[in-house]
């Protein structure tokens, strides 16, 4: 079912990560460890803008067994096909999507995170975490600076 | 009602125009494409702001049409201007929109995301998204990657 007309966006998803930035080669935690135990989806979109010659871009999801990130690993498939400069991937917009039943809950990992990998140069790029499919609505708010309705 | 648990957000929310405006364009105001509302009644505009240098405003226009005909603001859907003296870098911003606060009387049915970046170099990324559509599931063309 789609979003009804009388919830705005902000009640629905919440905010758990971002990063706006010209962004050196390097491993990032973009999105830090958070709990889904009371959402049942989640979306990490990546907005790639400039890359430098040869850059490289990995972006991956992660599960854990608390929010510190206790017994981290990768969630299997939740890994974005790698975008590079000489592809000509500048520009791109990319989403990887999540359940809950992805996790590896019986063992313990409800704690989601997401890893950006940037190689060779510098790439402007920004992400956007929300997680969706609420328990309880409307969901907090304080993941963001200023909501304008 | 909230997502459900079967959609993806991808199905429910069309992404019209998802823009990085890299460092070298600071200098001017960007807009996003004009988008026609018709197929949806939400629409959500986040601006994530990085390392600021200056100042940055952020706004919602209408139009009579995709090319940006008899432009105007839409009352009450711009950001508190955000700036480096504030020590506003690294916020998240947005702006919700329903069809009904548009001016539909007279023809203004689409909408776009003005930013301007004023002073010096900012690093900001902008994020339109299109939702309560009439025709789910919505198209993803826009996209370049969907990992499900």
């Amino acid at each position: 079912m789609t979003q009804a007309y009388t919830h705005k966006f902000t009640e629905e998803y919440e905010m758990i990560g971002q990063m706006a930035d010209l962004a050196d080669p390097g491993v990032y935690p973009t999105v830090a460890y958070r709990s889904m135990a009371n959402h049942q989806r989640g979306v990490v979109i990546l907005i790639l803008g400039g890359m430098a010659q040869g850059a490289t871009v990995d972006l991956v999801l992660m599960q854990a067994q608390d929010a510190a990130g206790t017994g981290a690993k990768v969630i299997a498939g939740k890994a974005m096909t790698q975008l590079t400069q000489a592809a000509g991937d500048g520009g791109d917009i990319v989403a990887i999507e999540l359940r809950t039943e992805e996790l590896d809950v019986n063992n313990g990992f409800s704690f989601v995170g997401a890893i950006l990998t940037i190689g060779v140069g510098a790439v402007e790029i920004a992400v956007v975490a929300l997680m969706g499919a609420s328990n309880y609505m409307p969901v907090p708010t304080t993941g963001w600076t200023e909501i304008v309705d | 009602m909230t997502q459900a648990y079967t959609n993806r957000f991808t199905e429910v929310h069309e992404v019209l125009d998802g823009t990085y405006l890299p460092p070298a364009s600071k200098w001017q105001q960007h807009f996003t494409s004009y988008v026609n509302m018709a197929n949806h009644q939400r629409a959500i505009f986040i601006l994530e702001a990085g390392v600021l240098g200056g100042t940055v405003d952020f706004t919602l226009v209408q139009a009579t049409d995709a090319t940006g005909a008899d432009v105007k603001d839409i009352t009450g859907k711009a950001i508190t201007q955000i700036s480096l003296a504030n020590g506003d870098s690294n916020t998240l911003h947005c702006i919700e929109l329903r069809t009904e606060e548009m001016d539909i009387n007279n023809g203004f049915i689409y909408v776009a995301a003005m930013a301007w970046m004023r002073i010096a170099p900012s690093i900001v990324s902008v994020l339109s998204l299109f939702g309560t559509s009439n025709l789910t599931p919505v198209p993803v063309t826009a996209w370049s990657q969907i990992i499900d």
